[in-house]
């Protein structure tokens, strides 16, 4: 089992290769990214996201160090993706670096503990869930599901996905439901708001999503629409998983919610829609209350 | 539009009747119209029928109910029913998503009559626009049909 969505970006001899992911899933296709400005731009286009943009991050800071400092990278791409935490990362990095390692050894290495560790995360989280998982997800986690899975079966588990189509730029149905089905994983695609309907009829038991931001007390921030999922579960009793790393003692409150241009809450949808006002908040808020348990990363 | 920009307003759900829009005018509020996948019924419906009545309106994707809730923006939810009987009423797909998110937010929940005739929404998960996001042949089995929601218990 494989998905190109496990490593969206690939750091090359000169440059770095990044899949487009808003291509998915009629064609996989990479960019070349030759520049700090042009990595900027793929980020601020949502041409990758989730791991893609850390895996962005760290490759940048290898590539296009000449003139700026890892803080300054950070800096730049916070401004680009306001939700997420860059200053974190660059922390990570700064920490390691020494006269004995190179930032790309130090890169590399990070890159290979943490798909370790997203596996050591699946299986930790496949004994939690029930025999016969009926999981419900929401965007995308970078093939991490896939690994469940596995997890799953090799506990000798039954799994299958609901996944939600994750408007407007359909993660859910172009990459999450399009990985695994490939993959011949069971899963059905749903409307968004078809999730409450899909609780109340007991065809899930449990709910898995990502994280963009993780607090010490068990609050996230991710994906518009998760929060919406967290509420309903609670009300019907379905634990409610997400897979998060690095949480930090931060008031979640006060981390600004990222707004894309209005224009992208008709994304894919042909017609004039100028007229129209719109607005499309990218994350939602999820408070400890609401999260079963979080599923940590853990480094090692 | 920026989500600070909006104060306090109305929510529709399901497609929107003269008689729902003479009501939703009288609350004189900016009303927040959602997608309503999989038939679009906000962007075919509620949209163009609100806007000609001098309604302001402004428009998001459904899964943006949870946080206009949470950070109480909504303080009054209009859905629109087919069928109405004793034990509930049935709704178009994610009614039950709108009366439960809206609920469970302390917001008060009135429900009116669709138009007559019904008008037509159809389609599923994994069509948009018109095109196919699945590419399998046969999509069948793949996507959770959109049916319509009884509501019983959760009024």
């Amino acid at each position: 089992m494989n998905s190109p969505l496990l490593f969206p970006v690939k750091l090359i001899d000169k440059g770095i290769k990044v899949l487009d992911e808003t291509l998915l899933p009629f064609k996989e296709e990479y960019i070349d990214v030759q520049s700090l400005p042009e990595a900027l731009t793929v980020l601020r286009e949502m041409k990758t996201r989730s791991l893609g943009q850390v895996l962005l991050f760290f490759y940048s800071c290898v590539q296009f160090r000449d003139g700026n400092t890892i803080d300054s990278i950070a800096d730049q791409f916070t401004q680009n993706r306001p939700t997420f935490d860059f200053a974190m990362l660059a922390q990570i990095l700064k920490y390691q670096i020494g006269p004995a390692i190179s930032i790309k050894d130090v890169v590399n290495g990070f890159v290979r503990g943490f798909d370790a560790a997203r596996r050591r995360r699946a299986a930790y989280l496949a004994a939690l869930l029930p025999k016969d998982a009926k999981i419900l997800t929401i965007c995308n986690v970078n093939g991490e599901l896939i690994y469940l899975y596995e997890e799953l079966i090799k506990a000798g588990k039954q799994a299958e996905f609901y996944v939600c189509e994750t408007r407007p730029y359909l993660q859910g149905t172009r990459q999450t439901f399009w990985e695994l089905n490939i993959n011949n994983i069971p899963v059905k695609v749903i409307c968004d708001n078809q999730a409450a309907a899909l609780m109340r009829d007991k065809k899930v038991n449990c709910v898995v999503t990502g994280a963009d931001r993780a607090t010490t007390k068990g609050g996230v921030i991710n994906k518009i629409g998760t929060y919406s999922l967290a509420v309903l579960a609670k009300y019907f009793n379905i634990p409610f998983y997400p897979l998060t790393q690095y949480p930090r003692d931060i008031n979640i409150e006060t981390i600004p919610i990222e707004e894309r241009p209005q224009e992208e809450t008709f994304m894919f949808l042909s017609g004039d829609f100028s007229q129209y006002d719109a607005f499309y908040p990218a994350f939602d808020i999820i408070s400890h209350e609401l999260v079963t348990q979080p599923i940590i990363m853990e480094m090692r | 539009m920026r989500l600070e920009a909006i104060e306090k307003a109305l929510l529709v759900w399901g497609p929107v009747s003269d008689e729902g829009i003479t009501r939703i005018k009288q609350e004189g509020w900016l009303v927040v119209v959602p997608e309503g996948r999989p038939g679009m019924i906000g962007l075919r419906h509620n949209m163009i029928r609100l806007r000609r009545a001098g309604v302001k309106t402004v428009y998001c994707n459904d899964n943006v109910l949870g946080l206009l809730f949470y950070k109480k923006k909504i303080f009054k939810t209009f859905v629109f029913y087919k069928t109405k009987d004793e034990q509930g009423l049935t709704g178009f797909c994610g009614t039950l998503y709108a009366v439960l998110l809206s609920r469970l937010h302390q917001v008060t929940v009135e429900f009116l009559a669709c138009p007559k005739p019904l008008p037509e929404f159809t389609g599923n998960a994994g069509v948009l626009g018109g095109k196919k996001y699945i590419l399998n042949d046969e999509m069948r089995g793949l996507v959770e049909e959109a049916s319509d929601e009884r509501i019983e218990g959760e009024i």
